[in-house]
């Protein structure tokens, strides 16, 4: 279909159409996350069972990792640093970004392609060599990276080769994910199609435009911070290393000098934005899916968008809430905790005024409603526990403990990759023509919601017991820990049930996709936005005439119009 | 009487070392340590070039507003 | 199917909201976000400095004089990128391969200098390793080196095989010779910066 006449080779391999590499970075990243949810399984079984070997799958790992079956506390923490790099860095940004970002955003300002096709070829194929060194990283001598996958000093320095490859890999992301965004910015700004201002861009579009000004800005002082630990692994300087450091008995050959806090700074000034980087995408798909199946007006479009702005340019100044801990001293402390506070209120500003949109709609409760439904108050859940952590006097308490994994995790778990399930069951019609099944995706939605809940709110109480979360028994040296380590047993179980609630999807996206007969609409789910003008599937150059745009991105039921819905190239 | 004794030597021991009293958010009690300082200034230097770039894309977006008045609507 | 319409707007003229054309506004988007690259390791170099009990005076470790020529040599290849820049948007393409070239050869000459300062500093033993004012001056002045060879290579491709499309398409073509000197100017700005808080300060 898309780019006829030319060989399969230029046409799904090496192609610089926006939708194929939407497409390419959307089945990677989705391969990259089941990969990184696997890591977790096996995580899991060590913490619910500890020193007990794993059935079946244990005797496949190798003896170096888990000898007889039960993992080695260095495998451990391998699973631990790549799982948390995985999902974040090569499943989660790239199908928000890339691949939703990618396919969606020339459809939905009406243009032809992105503004730099080969460039964004180029940023894809980075992309998957960035991740193919992170999987070749687990078998390198020493195994993969073992410090966390926020990779801190003085551990990294002196760990094993794996943090090396780990290092590359993420120059290699940094690189693609900086291609992506000015390709995307540019594509924003200067390819809109006549008549769409910025107030009538689709929230979803602002949030990207958003997202890649993060990506853009956040992302170098990590590269920064990546060569100097690369300087620090490999020419042996000491950026991250204080004088004096004694590793197993003997004192470390460096100049000394440096200090972690010094990575820390420049590592959470990505890690901070990096999490809205995470969060606006899934806001936006959020956003388009409830407003098309309301059925009417977005509450305060205005208000969202001034709002999405002010939470991008709050986001770069909170990064050192991560660092209280650290001995940065009280005044910083005093005033990331302010910038946090502060933060919290746009993110409610646009939560409120989805919930408020709900009031008064005619709701069709199909997957994808269901999907970006739940996603609200599970992003509330993940964002209002996150207030105590950022409170400089609680994280002392609460710092790097479980409550830290639970808050996250209902961010990016039940709330993200959920926005993400939205999403594809939503534009998955204009990927393929073809519809995904119902009755499946209900079974798909239904479980998954309860299961991530069942994993993520006992952590709450685990951590506000105090057990810290880098632990390879989960804490079972420690008394204050015994009174909550048997609801690990709980967690995991719903953990390894949420992978088997997996299937269902999976199962439905490949048959959905190799159904013969095609929805004949180009628009099924009667929307406005300009996506939904294009035909099904579309091909290279999007549009059958570049559209004209003449109002805002959601009149729905606009009184004395023929139809509910009014899309925005109509006249 | 421990428990007396507990007090006494608590209350010595913040007196006499101010290690005691040093809580995990500043190094010993002292956050004028040069790591602190530092760590403040490392601060405000990314927070200055975050700034410059910030405001040149305000700008910018400013600019485009004026132009985009300047070009003549047609819808 | 009909056949699409698959011209990608504003490649070579500038979109009227934005004054820009699309290649020129990337570079701007490139520049702030190297902006922070290098506004990062200068954080560090500033926290490294902060936190250090001793710290050297630049010029007691590196030789300021060595510097300067760098300096005057980088901002004279700057003059001669903005006026081949100036003479291809004039169609003087004579003009243009001879300020191009001398632009080329003062980036060669940076880098022989830098090269030479680089082994006077390993002839005297004195590596990265060495303490951290060094490490910093490495990988400072290192990633440095990386964006003027960057810049070289794009450049001589210009003046090379590049330049064909001076005759073809020289709007696009003048373009392309601005957006490179965007970036070469900003590979001078940051040598600048790095001279005087290496060197000087």
């Amino acid at each position: 279909m898309i780019l006829q006449g030319r060989s399969f080779l230029r046409r799904c391999i090496f192609s610089t159409d926006h939708k194929v590499v939407g497409i390419q970075y959307g089945i990677t990243a989705l391969f990259f996350l089941l990969f990184g949810f696997c890591l977790m399984l096996l995580m899991r079984w060590q913490l619910a069972y500890p020193g007990t070997p794993i059935p079946w799958i244990g005797q496949w790992l190798g003896e170096n990792r888990a000898p007889g079956g039960v993992v080695l506390p260095e495998f451990y923490n391998e699973l631990g640093a790549m799982h948390g790099t995985i999902m974040v860095f090569l499943g989660v940004v790239p199908l928000l970004v890339g691949a939703f970002g990618n396919y969606l955003i020339p459809l939905q300002i009406g243009a032809p392609d992105m503004a730099f096709p080969k460039l964004n070829m180029a940023s894809y194929w980075t992309y998957l060599l960035g991740g193919l060194t992170m999987l070749v990283s687990f078998f390198v001598p020493g195994g993969a990276a073992n410090s966390g996958c926020t990779a801190y000093p003085p551990l990294a320095d002196i760990a094993t080769a794996g943090q090396t490859v780990w290092l590359l890999g993420m120059v290699c992301i940094i690189t693609s994910s900086l291609l992506g965004s000015i390709n995307f910015i540019t594509t924003i700004f200067q390819l809109r199609a006549e008549g769409l201002t910025f107030m009538r861009l689709p929230f979803f579009v602002w949030a990207q435009l958003i997202t890649s000004f993060l990506l853009l800005l956040a992302f170098p002082p990590l590269e920064a911070a990546g060569i100097l630990q690369l300087f620090d692994r490999v020419a042996a300087t000491s950026f991250f290393l204080p004088s004096g450091l004694v590793v197993s008995g003997e004192p470390l050959k460096v100049s000394g000098g440096g200090s972690a806090l010094l990575w820390q700074h420049l590592f959470w000034f990505l890690g901070h934005p990096e999490v809205y980087v995470i969060l606006l995408p899934s806001m936006g798909i959020v956003t388009e899916i409830i407003v098309n199946n309301i059925r009417r007006p977005l509450y305060g479009y205005r208000t969202m968008v001034y709002s999405v702005i002010f939470l991008g340019l709050m986001s770069f100044i909170v990064w050192a809430h991560h660092m209280y801990l650290t001995g940065m001293g009280t005044a910083l402390s005093a005033f990331f905790q302010t910038t946090t506070m502060i933060i919290s209120i746009p993110s409610v500003v646009i939560l409120s005024c989805l919930f408020l949109s709900l009031w008064g709609g005619s709701i069709r409760f199909n997957t994808p409603m269901l999907f970006a439904l739940s996603f609200l108050p599970m992003f509330g859940i993940g964002g209002l526990t996150g207030l105590p952590l950022g409170v400089a006097t609680v994280d002392i308490h609460l710092h790097d403990t479980y409550y830290v994994i639970g808050h996250f995790h209902y961010i990016v778990a039940p709330g993200t990759i959920f926005a993400i399930f939205a999403g594809i069951y939503y534009w998955f019609p204009k990927v393929t023509g073809k519809r995904m099944n119902e009755n499946l995706g209900q079974l798909h939605f239904w479980p998954s919601l309860f299961l991530m809940n069942g994993i993520f709110m006992p952590m709450f109480i685990q951590g506000l017991a105090g057990v810290s979360r880098r632990l390879y028994d989960g804490g079972a040296q420690y008394a204050h820990a015994q009174g909550v380590l048997h609801l690990n047993v709980g967690i995991s179980m719903c953990a390894w049930l949420l992978a088997l609630f997996q299937i269902p999807f999976i199962v439905n996206l490949i048959w959905s996709m190799a159904k013969k007969e095609k929805a004949a609409l180009d628009n099924p789910w009667e929307a406005t936005t300009l996506e939904w003008a294009a035909p099904t599937p579309p091909p290279h150059g999007n549009f059958r005439e570049i559209p004209k745009v003449y109002r805002g991105p959601y009149e729905y039921s606009v009184p004395g119009a023929a139809k509910d819905f009014t899309p925005q190239s109509e006249a | 009487m421990s428990v007396v004794f507990l007090w006494f030597f608590m209350a010595w021991a913040m007196i006499c070392c101010p290690a005691v009293r040093a809580c995990s958010v500043c190094f010993f009690g002292a956050s004028n340590d040069s790591s602190s300082a530092a760590i403040r200034m490392a601060v405000v230097c990314l927070l200055l070039a975050l700034l410059a770039v910030l405001v040149f894309f305000g700008k910018f977006f400013l600019d485009i507003r004026k132009r985009q008045q300047l070009i003549p609507k047609k819808m | 199917m009909s056949v699409m319409n698959t011209a990608i707007p504003y490649t070579v003229e500038a979109r009227p909201e934005t004054g820009l054309y699309n290649a020129k506004l990337g570079m701007w988007l490139f520049l702030a976000s190297e902006v922070m690259l290098f506004g990062g390791l200068f954080s560090a170099y500033v926290f490294l400095r902060m936190a250090a009990a001793h710290w050297p005076a630049g010029s007691s470790i590196l030789s300021i004089p060595l510097g300067a020529v760098n300096t005057v040599v980088l901002i004279t290849s700057s003059i001669t990128m903005s006026l081949a820049s100036a003479a291809v948007k004039e169609r003087k393409f004579d003009q243009f391969k001879v300020n191009l070239g001398l632009t080329i050869l003062l980036a060669l000459v940076f880098l022989s200098v830098k090269s030479f300062e680089y082994g006077m500093k390993f002839s005297h033993h004195m590596y990265p390793k060495t303490n951290t004012f060094l490490a910093i001056y490495f990988a400072l002045t290192g990633v440095h080196v990386l964006h003027v060879l960057g810049g070289l290579v794009v450049n001589a491709y210009f003046w090379g095989p590049g330049s064909r499309m001076g005759q073809a398409d020289p709007q696009r073509f003048a373009n392309r010779i601005e957006i490179a000197g965007l970036y070469w100017n900003f590979v001078d700005v940051v040598w600048i910066l790095l001279f005087v808080t290496l060197y000087l300060l």
